[in-house]
């Protein structure tokens, strides 16, 4: 029998949880509340938590299943066993998801994990000579140090930092760093 | 109380103190005007106000009579401190004092350059240690009622021993002069050319949390350490990442080698431990 606490901050939602649970194999709902940490100290196996924070619940080391609309890598990459569903998952979805989280797997439902998607960095047209330029304002180089260790001149490093500002849209060369880290476009 | 003689000897000490510390302070001119400098190590270091370099290069110069071109090696604007290099060596530079045992009431020197009048020297007591409250601002300051005006800023506050232990930064009403305390410098210097890690990844915020690589550097650390484009990074050393500022943090702060990165890829869960490499900036 998998042992299953929930926790929300809305009794109606713990009832509802409760209802649905009830008079299914294998599952036993042994503690309910709005703390996490004390409902995982009540012998439980799996925690069933609607909660509006992220991160990690403190005090809680069993299995975590997280009902909503987030879903955080933190928790996934964390090494362990979470699951992520929406609040309209059906009876179906919810059991198999206690079953694996208890056997030490995670699961996303899949309308969540569409959110991992693969992203590209944001096209800046900036040119080679400007990226190159770039990478040695973001290690701090004047433009003095930058011409020598680019082989070409001074006003020529100028002109290629006041065209990267103008193409980030940045007032500061630090700025203009900040932005083409967020951006992609540097290597950290 | 001291007797004649006393008085006569402090005197002389104070001046030649006074000679001394001169020596090792520089008028540094720019664009928007003039302030001073310290030099901090005989191979042409000079720390100053970032206010008083505001752009790459300044002129700077020697009590010696030297002009040279001062070029920014690194700047911290939150502590209002830069970091210049000039093309001397054998330079004569200051000591360094331990700003954390400085009391209230005790005497202080300033040097510098005020109106852009070269080596003036004045004295006053600290007045007060810690946070200025009008400054709205978790920096400390050592308060003093030192005469500083324009052109002081980045000159040395020095104990009577003529160590530095404070870089003049301010002035809220006349009386009431504020400088960074040396720890600051030593900490900002410390930061500024601290190899810090490189890993070798572009990266963007990923809406889940973490930062997703998009890019892997050929021959870098993260190549060598198996770090593929889409991996979602999630933390170094034990810090979770939830932005690029948060790597760009991780890395630069991170005891360099070697770093743990913990990252999810295809829903996996994985620990890296890597040997990353070193850059040092500027």
């Amino acid at each position: 029998m998998i042992r299953v606490g929930l926790v929300s901050p809305y009794p109606a939602l713990r009832a509802g949880l409760r209802a649905m649970l009830s008079g299914q194999p294998e599952v036993e709902v042994v503690a309910e509340g709005e703390d996490p940490g004390a409902v995982a100290s009540a012998g439980v196996d799996v925690l069933l938590l609607d909660a509006p924070e992220g991160g990690h619940p403190p005090g809680v080391e069993q299995g975590l299943i997280i009902l909503g609309d987030r879903l955080e890598a933190n928790l996934l990459g964390s090494g362990h066993p979470v699951g992520f569903l929406p609040r309209d998952a059906s009876v179906e979805e919810v059991i198999a998801a206690v079953r694996a989280v208890a056997s030490g797997l995670s699961v996303v439902a899949p309308t969540l994990a569409a959110r991992i998607v693969r992203r590209e960095p944001e096209e800046v047209p900036l040119t080679q000579r400007e990226v190159e330029v770039l990478a040695l304002m973001a290690d701090g180089l004047p433009n003095k140090a930058i011409a020598a260790r680019l082989g070409i001149s001074e006003h020529t490093v100028k002109f290629h930092v006041g065209s990267i500002l103008a193409k980030l849209g940045a007032s500061s060369r630090a700025e203009a760093v900040a932005i083409a880290a967020r951006k992609g476009l540097l290597f950290l | 109380m001291l007797g004649r003689w006393s008085v006569f000897a402090a005197s002389d000490e104070a001046a030649e103190l006074s000679q001394r510390l001169l020596d090792r302070v520089v008028m540094i001119r720019s664009r928007h005007g003039v302030g001073s400098g310290v030099i901090w190590s005989p191979s042409g270091l000079v720390v100053t106000n970032s206010h008083v370099v505001p752009q790459q290069e300044a002129e700077v110069r020697t009590r010696s009579g030297e002009e040279v071109r001062g070029t920014l090696l690194a700047r911290d604007t939150r502590r209002d401190l830069a970091a210049l290099s000039i093309p001397l060596r054998d330079l004569p530079s200051v000591e360094v004092g331990d700003s954390g045992s400085v009391r209230v009431g005790q005497l202080v020197l300033a040097a510098g350059s005020p109106f852009g009048v070269r080596d003036v020297i004045t004295a006053g007591v600290v007045t007060a240690v810690g946070p200025v409250s009008a400054l709205r601002s978790p920096l400390s300051f050592i308060q003093s009622d030192v005469s500083l005006v324009p052109g002081n800023s980045g000159g040395p506050l020095v104990d009577v021993g003529g160590k530095v232990i404070g870089l003049n930064s301010m002035v809220i009403t006349p009386g009431l002069s504020l400088a960074v305390p040396s720890a600051e410098v030593t900490a900002f210097l410390q930061e500024a050319f601290r190899p810090r890690a490189f890993l070798g990844v572009r990266v963007v915020d990923a809406p889940v949390g973490g930062v997703m690589v998009v890019g892997v550097e050929p021959g870098s650390a993260a190549e060598r350490a198996g770090i593929q484009r889409f991996d979602l990074l999630l933390a170094v050393n034990d810090r979770d990442v939830r932005s690029v500022g948060d790597l760009e943090r991780a890395l630069r702060t991170s005891s360099p080698s070697p770093l743990r990165v913990r990252l999810l890829r295809d829903g996996r869960a994985i620990l890296l431990e890597l040997e990353p490499d070193l850059r040092t900036a500027a």
